[in-house]
């Protein structure tokens, strides 16, 4: 076992900034601190794409490409994010996930 | 045990672990901040961090990129969204335990069967001699405007209508409906 | 000595080598790890003590263009016509009691200055300053210049909410709208640039213009994009008339507000290395950089130029846009915040991807070579 980066501590690395991203979706209260989780998620889904496009098909560059149009996506998404928080705050003067349950019958 | 002691590659392996445990601690900072701003900031912290391993894996481009989109852009519009729906004293409450139970049993249960699934698994490497391209923004660029097989001209466009969307439905959602008459573009 | 400042002192065509500081380090890494600490050791000594230097001179130079701009004097107390005004004021700020306000969050107070001044450091390790005065040379300087100017804007976000001052509070919230709009006009320039070069690499953007600077090789487009830049820059770097954030008749102090001593010296130097960084980043990429002036076929004439060295040539070109963004600052009004907006969305940025389209026209019809 050598200590210098491998592919499984990559691996590794990216998996444990995963689930600390699946903790904060299921337990934030804020939904800006959801949205920051699901930005964590989409990063290490980013990384991952280019660990496995360094090591496991080097001369190509098509886990890079994943990797760009995860990042427009995450942009496209925090966009509409932000616009709803701001409607929803307007409304109902809170961004608690818990409180805004209008749709609760 | 083999400790290679070629400076090049030990100031690699430094830096990754440097990062990782950087980017760990700042991500549970993320999740469980009681105050949302702090929580943003670590976030960068994370992103930047991420930066980092993507110029640790060769593809700079990647690391400028996530750079000027994610620091420059999306955590910019997080801490705005902070900024308009919270206010400096706001301290948020902590999760309720059933929830901080199924949060912590899902993430772990995650991290557990990743983990086996990987180490099972025989993953097809490439081979030693294989050269990564060495300009990566190029390689990166023809190959988003490559229409042959292979190319990435179609998903390139479908990203671009994408962004658009999200623009123009941004501004119509965030709009206040009660001072529709005033055109002013602020 | 004198060939590590400025480089070759007299270049025939097309041979000025690039060797950045980086460079030198990672090759005595390999023969000699102590040559190789001496290197990074001179270079943190270096890019230090540059940024303290040059902001201090660039204060200096500030008070003395809006003086003479006034028909006044500006400092001339302290040393010959003031020259030490700079010093005497950086160690009264040193000195002075640190303030941090009783209900403001302490973390985030206390990190805001040193992201705005780290931001700026990033930034200005990359700036060609002559062919072997360069700390590091990314092939991607372009993108890693406009990501980390985003950095200091983050800097200012923090310091505006962590203050807990509606003021502060207002000016960041200012300073970030005021970023993130201009910040697409300045990278649409950029990307003219990058679009005649074929390069994102500065060092190689500089040699791409060894037959003429690209603001006239780009015929129209080149000076178009140039003023773009510039405008957008000068709105990016809050100066007057941009500067909204800190508009002291509206907000008092903006997001530094609460800031005193040695943490509002941090911000007060990031916006000046941030000015300079913006002026040597408009020099590079559009009047040539380090590049001496040069007429493509004229082999007389442009041996004559490279007699200059390039730093000296790096130097005037920057220091005339530093001169025309204070000439700026004293000749135009502040704008209004739906100005500011209106100017970026309905102006700049139309104009921006007009110019773009047409740069991309001319790269690919080859119109932009200077016919002889």
């Amino acid at each position: 076992m050598s200590f210098s980066p491998e592919l499984h501590h990559w691996l590794i690395l990216s998996t444990i900034l995963f689930s600390i991203g699946i903790y904060g979706v299921l337990t934030r209260r804020n939904a800006v601190g959801v949205l920051m989780s699901v930005e964590l998620l989409l990063n290490s889904a980013a990384m991952n794409f280019l660990i496995f496009n360094h090591y496991a098909s080097k001369p190509f560059i098509d886990g890079a490409i994943m990797a760009l149009f995860i990042i427009a996506v995450a942009a496209a998404e925090a966009v509409i994010a932000m616009a709803l928080f701001v409607a929803i705050f307007r409304s109902r003067k809170t961004v608690d996930v818990t409180q805004i349950n209008t749709l609760k019958g | 045990m083999d400790i290679t002691l070629n400076p090049a590659d030990l100031t690699h392996t430094i830096a990754f672990y440097t990062l990782a445990l950087t980017s760990i601690v700042a991500a549970l900072i993320v999740v469980t901040a009681k105050r949302i701003f702090r929580a943003a900031v670590a976030l960068a912290v994370v992103l930047i961090c991420g930066a980092g391993f993507y110029i640790l894996l060769n593809y700079d481009f990647i690391a400028g990129v996530q750079l000027l989109v994610y620091v420059g852009g999306i955590v910019i519009l997080i801490v705005f969204a902070v900024m308009l729906t919270s206010s400096l004293e706001s301290i948020e409450e902590p999760p309720s335990l059933g929830r901080k139970a199924l949060g912590l049993f899902s993430s772990l249960a995650f991290l557990a069967t990743a983990v086996i699934a990987f180490s099972e698994t025989k993953f097809p490497l490439s081979s030693i001699s294989a050269e990564q391209p060495k300009d990566v923004a190029k390689a990166v660029g023809r190959k988003l405007l490559d229409y042959g097989a292979g190319g990435y001209v179609l998903p390139f466009e479908v990203i671009s209508l994408l962004l658009l969307a999200s623009v123009i439905g941004a501004i119509v959602v965030a709009r206040n409906p009660k001072r529709k008459n005033e055109g002013s573009a602020t | 000595m004198l060939d590590f400042l400025f480089g070759q002192l007299v270049a025939t065509h097309a041979t000025f080598d690039v060797v950045t500081l980086s460079d030198r380090t990672t090759q005595a890494l390999a023969e000699d790890p102590w040559l190789a600490a001496g290197y990074a050791l001179l270079g943190l000594a270096g890019v230090g003590g540059f940024l303290s230097l040059l902001g201090m001179a660039l204060i200096y130079v500030e008070r003395k263009v809006a003086a003479h701009f006034q028909c006044r004097l500006g400092p001339m107390r302290v040393g010959w016509h003031g020259m030490l005004q700079s010093v005497a004021d950086a160690i009264k700020l040193l000195l002075k009691e640190d303030i941090i306000p009783d209900r403001a969050d302490r973390v985030l107070f206390l990190i805001a200055p040193v992201f705005s001044i780290i931001a700026t450091t990033l930034g200005l390790i990359l700036i060609p300053m002559s062919p072997s005065l360069q700390v590091v040379d990314l092939n991607i300087g372009v993108i890693f210049i406009s990501a980390v100017s985003s950095f200091g804007v983050l800097g200012i976000l923090l310091a505006g909410w962590s203050s807990n001052n509606k003021w502060s509070l207002l000016g960041a919230m200012r300073a970030g709208a005021q970023f993130i709009s201009y910040e697409i006009s300045v990278t649409l320039s950029l990307l003219v640039v990058t679009l005649f070069a074929g390069s994102l690499q500065l060092s190689e953007i500089v040699q791409s213009q060894q037959d003429g600077w690209w603001i006239w090789r780009g015929h129209i487009v080149g000076l178009v994009a140039f003023f773009v830049f510039l405008i957008a820059s000068t709105a990016e770097l809050n100066r007057p008339p941009f500067d909204l954030p800190e508009a002291e008749s509206e907000l008092t102090g903006g997001f530094h507000t609460e800031y005193s001593g040695l943490r509002f010296s941090f911000f007060f130097l990031a916006e000046f290395i941030n000015m300079f960084i913006a002026s040597a980043l408009a020099a590079t990429l559009f009047l040539g950089g380090w590049m001496p002036f040069h007429i493509g076929g004229l082999h007389t004439f442009n041996g004559l130029m490279d007699l200059i060295p390039p730093g000296l040539w790096f130097a005037g070109k920057t220091t005339f846009i530093i001169f025309l963004i204070m000439w700026v600052r004293w000749t135009f009004p502040r704008l209004r915040v739906d100005q500011l907006m209106r100017l970026e969305w309905k102006f700049l940025l139309p104009v921006g991807f007009i110019n773009l389209f047409a740069a991309a026209t001319l790269v690919i019809t080859k119109l932009y070579f200077f016919p002889w």
